[in-house]
């Protein structure tokens, strides 16, 4: 069969392609953590886990209602609580009042203690909550629950209303964060005078008959029946409240429960089973890698074919190269990128032998601009050795030195890095001026170290700026980030291959 | 003696044009779409002498190309198809990944502005709770508009791309115009085969673009053909593509052939992608959408204004919500207006409707699937259509249409209403404000009802629904696109494989031909030789 020559080299590039994004689409699983990155990379998985993270919002949203209901209810507890420890002691007062072997005037001291007393109930029936709002007043949650009424005759007002405040706890489950006034503290009389003791609906109307029959010396045993009936509403409110705050628990293991598993299935969904991922990674890296170690063998191939060539022109005593400048650039952009399975010092030999040494002094000056462009695109640390003998041949300075330094820094690996340093330690003032933006393209974690402990050690460099920029780069992440970072660096360094 | 000169020179010159060809080949190595040439030599006819008939050199019969109709047709047909997947799923993962981005999706805003709800049912006094309620109220209504924002920028990319991919054919098309020109003119008998090979190479860069036939006339020139058979090139004359707005939406274009709407004609290639994105993820995308802003507006404004704000006042609409827009298609004399209904939202669907009165009836079309609903009864009249009411008043004419989009434009202008948070509607009655979270808490349950959809479909469920659509359409653009992608380079190795340069076989021609010039010669110098002998003899 018969092979197009284009059509064979397009078929590399075209696997290389595609084992790239291979690799991209990996490396990005890997640094989110996620199995789908858009909804395209599995439509059904995609949409099962909004639904699933919604059922999680949801469930955190119940969360905070229960938290919210459960605040309120327990400072209702506390109330109520207080509430009935008042009445304890207004039972104990009353029991005493109605001895009769008190005197009036014990009557009156006992009626003004149950006077306090009573004020003490209808501050704890007019408590207002963290919000400000009235606690027993129902939706009327602005005014005081109970007042005394205008006339001043004992006689108490309810200024609330019967309703209560739901709060959702669950897809389908309500409880009221509170209790009307009425329900815990009695319904006061609308008759406008106060009712006689025995009949009273209304505890603060209870207290006020039995310190207003006291101070007439005149108690009623009956009232001992109203206390017991208004210790009892308060009671069962309290219980109520109990009861609630029980639902509320329940409810809140259970939507404890609903999460783990709900966000275990979630995870199942739409996590990265990372160590299929890495097996994945390391396949297409492989693949990646043989793929560009092919063509760069093949490139290899070229370079020196090319520098064969040159060199057999050499021999021609008018040296036939020195116009042709374009070519000789490619050459080294060749040599550049040669892949370090053909060392680029059997490449310098190649050229010893050749006579090429030679041929470089006559026209350095065209080679040198040559590699001097070389150098940046490098990726092969033996390259730039060879390289940077030949820029020494002509004194280029600086800016020889900042590309050969950011060539080195871009392959990342420690001889090139040792390379750098070496550079750096004879020249450290331009080492000092661009070891930032070495340091910033060097990611590998190790090198980065070698870089800054020797660098960072120069006495030169300990110039406000330089141990500025060595101390930002020094804070390197713990060993666990640090794992996670040189993967990562190791990654982007294969995808930069050339 | 003469007869050796003839011949050797005819061989030297055969040579000479084969090596000439030869470095043709090789010159052209890289150049996309290239077919070989290689000489076809012939024996000249002898010559009959008294001892037989004597040969007389070699002639060169031909210069041909290297080519098969069927093949390239072949790769003509699969570049359009692996073109037209390609560019939908590039296009299409746009929207997935603006859909599925953590940042960019609806999901997260929708939960955040349903949970502050939930705070205001929780702690219905509290005017920080009830803030937070209108602002994530306006972030949600935000992210609306700019994922409208963000479709509109993908639909005047797409336009603008559509534009160029216009202008090349055009360019292309002039060019094979001119081409044949200069072929039916040299019309001499040989086929100049770099003409041809420039010619279909246009072919095949037409056919990156939309899906293209071709047919060789007999003077020559090539009729080239687009889409389902319009005629794109006949003999020197290029018909010219162009791009115009619908009448019903500026954003709307269509590909029009000599001011001929050739939109729904155009297949394969680039711009079918382009189209198809366009008609099947881009607009549906943004009708899902807006489906979703006026479901959730409609039936969230109707329980707010049911309610009674903390002051006691009964409550006025959350959102802002433009009624469907009307357009207009012949100029109708009657006066139609629109507006959303609560009570049949969950009957909207994401599509345009039509309405249509045929002089005595009206038809309300869903433009999505092409049902039909009739409505009758006099003019002035009200029809409750799908999820919104339609007043038709004024005169009407048979045929008199209207286009109403009830979700086209929806998400693009959905805004909240409320400023002032003592103005969020959490009490069902005056009497019971402010403590009254009865209406907050409905609010916030319908969050978890299926409203939308016939009754089938949440607010959550109507956005995880288009993400997964847009996500299995794209991965299905995906997988058909890397389908197509390896048909092609199969018909393209195919295609190479015959017409391609291979240079070691024109390398070893080379020196073959290199031999043949050399030994051609060295026949010369015989003659030559035999000559100044023969020149001897007699001087």
């Amino acid at each position: 069969m018969r092979i197009s020559t284009a059509w064979s080299q397009q078929i590399g590039v075209n696997t290389m392609l595609t084992q790239q994004s291979k690799l991209s689409l990996t490396q990005m699983q890997l640094s989110s953590g996620k199995r789908i990155l858009t909804a395209a990379d599995d439509p059904a998985g995609a949409s099962r886990a909004i639904d699933l993270n919604k059922s999680l919002a949801d469930n955190e949203q119940f969360q905070s209602n229960i938290n919210s209901a459960q605040q309120r209810l327990e400072m209702e507890d506390g109330l109520l609580q207080n509430a009935t420890d008042v009445m304890y002691r207004i039972k104990e007062l009353a029991i005493q009042g109605l001895n009769d072997t008190n005197s009036p005037n014990d009557r009156i001291t006992i009626a003004n203690e149950m006077d306090l007393l009573n004020g003490e109930l209808l501050s704890l029936a007019n408590t207002k909550n963290a919000n400000g709002e009235y606690v027993f007043s129902g939706f009327k949650t602005d005014t005081p629950a109970f007042s005394k009424d205008a006339s001043n005759n004992g006689v108490y007002v309810y200024n609330g209303d019967t309703n209560t405040r739901s709060i959702q706890i669950g897809l389908e489950r309500q409880v009221t964060d509170g209790d009307p006034g009425i329900n815990v503290f009695g319904t006061p009389t609308t008759s406008g005078t106060l009712p006689e003791a025995g009949a009273m609906t209304n505890v603060f109307e209870a207290i006020e008959q039995f310190t207003n029959d006291l101070r007439a010396d005149a108690p009623n045993t009956n009232s001992l029946d109203d206390f017991d009936a208004s210790l009892e509403r308060i009671i069962t409110a309290q219980s109520s409240v109990g009861v609630r705050l029980k639902a509320l628990d329940s409810q809140n293991n259970l939507n404890q429960d609903l999460k783990i598993s709900l966000k275990s299935v979630l995870s199942n969904t739409q996590d990265l089973d990372y160590s299929e991922a890495i097996a994945r990674l390391k396949r297409a890296r492989f693949i990646a890698k043989s793929r560009t170690t092919s063509l760069c063998t093949s490139e290899s191939v070229i370079v020196v074919e090319l520098l064969v060539s040159y060199s057999g022109n050499f021999s021609l005593p008018t040296g036939k190269c020195q116009n042709e400048s374009p070519c000789l650039r490619q050459v080294f952009f060749k040599l550049a990128n040669v892949s370090r399975h053909f060392r680029p010092a059997s490449l310098r030999a190649k050229q010893t032998g050749s006579g090429l040494e030679q041929y470089n002094q006559e026209i350095g000056r065209v080679k040198q601009e040559a590699a001097f462009n070389a150098v940046p695109q490098t990726r092969n640390p033996d390259a730039v050795g060879v390289l940077s003998e030949w820029f020494e041949q002509e004194s280029l300075g600086t800016p020889a030195f900042e590309v050969s330094g950011d060539a080195l820094a871009g392959i990342g690996t420690p001889e090139s890095t040792q390379e750098i340093i070496d550079w750096a330690q004879d020249a450290p003032d331009e080492g000092a001026r661009n070891l930032e933006s070495w340091l910033s393209d060097v990611d590998d974690g190790k090198v980065k170290e070698a870089l800054i402990d020797t660098l960072g050690n120069i006495k030169s460099f300990e110039s406000t700026q330089v141990s500025a920029v060595v101390h930002k780069h020094t804070k390197l992440p713990d060993a666990n980030d640090q794992t996670a970072f040189s993967t990562s660096s190791m990654l982007s360094s294969e995808v930069k291959a050339p | 003696m003469a007869s050796i000169l003839g011949t050797a020179l005819s061989g030297l010159s055969a040579s000479q044009v084969a090596l000439d060809t030869i470095s043709h080949n090789i010159a052209n190595v890289n150049t996309e779409n290239y077919s070989r040439q290689s000489v076809l030599l012939d024996t000249r006819a002898a010559q009959y002498t008294g001892s037989g008939y004597v040969g007389q050199g070699v002639d060169i019969a031909a210069i041909s190309r290297n080519y098969d109709q069927f093949i390239n047709q072949h790769l003509t047909l699969t570049t359009s198809a692996y073109n037209e997947a390609d560019t939908l799923y590039t296009l299409s993962a746009q929207v997935d990944s603006l859909l599925s981005g953590d940042s960019t999706s609806l999901s997260p805003t929708l939960t955040s502005f349903f949970s502050a709800v939930n705070e205001v049912a929780d702690d219905p006094t509290s005017l920080p709770v009830r803030q937070v309620m209108l602002t994530e109220g306006k972030f949600l209504t935000q992210q609306f508009n700019s994922m409208v924002r963000q479709f509109s920028e993908l639909r005047d990319q797409n336009n603008n791309q559509i534009d160029a991919n216009l202008a090349q054919v055009n360019a292309y098309a002039q060019s094979i115009a001119e081409i044949n020109a200069k072929l039916v003119q040299a019309n001499d008998g040989a086929t100049a085969n770099d003409l041809l090979d420039q010619r279909d190479n246009l072919v095949a860069k037409i056919a990156e673009k939309v899906s293209v036939s071709s047919i060789v006339q007999k003077d020559g020139s090539l009729s080239v053909f687009i889409g389902s058979g319009q005629s794109l090139v006949l003999g020197n004359k290029a018909a010219t593509l162009s791009l115009a707005s619908s009448n019903t939406d500026v954003a709307h274009k269509n590909i029009l052939l000599d001011g001929q709407d050739v939109t729904k004609q155009i297949t394969g290639g680039d711009l079918a992608g382009q189209l198809r994105f366009r008609d099947e993820i881009l607009d549906p995308a943004q009708q899902q959408i807006g489906l979703l802003a006026a479901g959730a507006a409609v039936t969230f404004n109707a329980l707010h204004s049911g309610g009674y704000d903390l002051k006691g006042a009964t409550g006025a609409n959350f959102f802002n919500i433009a009624a469907p827009a009307v357009v207009n298609e012949n100029t109708s004399q009657a006066t139609i207006t629109t507006s959303y209904s609560a009570q049949t939202i969950g009957q909207l669907s994401a599509s345009d409707y039509r309405l249509n009165y045929d002089g005595s009836n009206f038809q309300l079309t869903r433009l999505s699937d092409n049902t039909t609903t009739s409505y009758s009864g006099a003019v002035p009249l009200t029809i409750n259509g799908p999820g919104f009411d339609i007043t038709i008043s004024g005169t009407l004419a048979a045929n008199d249409s209207f286009l109403i989009r009830p979700t086209y434009n929806a998400a693009g202008q959905i805004d909240t209403a409320l400023s002032d948070p003592n103005t969020i509607a959490a009490s069902a009655s005056a009497d019971t404000v402010p403590g009254d979270n009865t209406v907050a808490l409905k609010l916030a349950a319908l969050e978890h009802q299926e409203i939308l959809l016939a009754g089938k479909a949440t607010f959550n469920e109507v956005n995880g629904q288009l993400v997964s659509k847009v996500g299995t359409l794209t991965s299905s653009a995906k997988v058909n696109s890397s389908a197509q992608e390896a048909i092609f380079n199969q018909a393209k190795q195919t295609r190479e494989n015959l017409s391609g340069v291979n240079l070691d076989e024109e390398a070893a021609n080379l020196i073959r031909f290199q031999q043949s010039y050399q030994a051609a010669a060295q026949a010369i110098n015989t003659a030559s030789t035999i000559f100044d002998t023969l020149l001897g003899v007699l001087g």
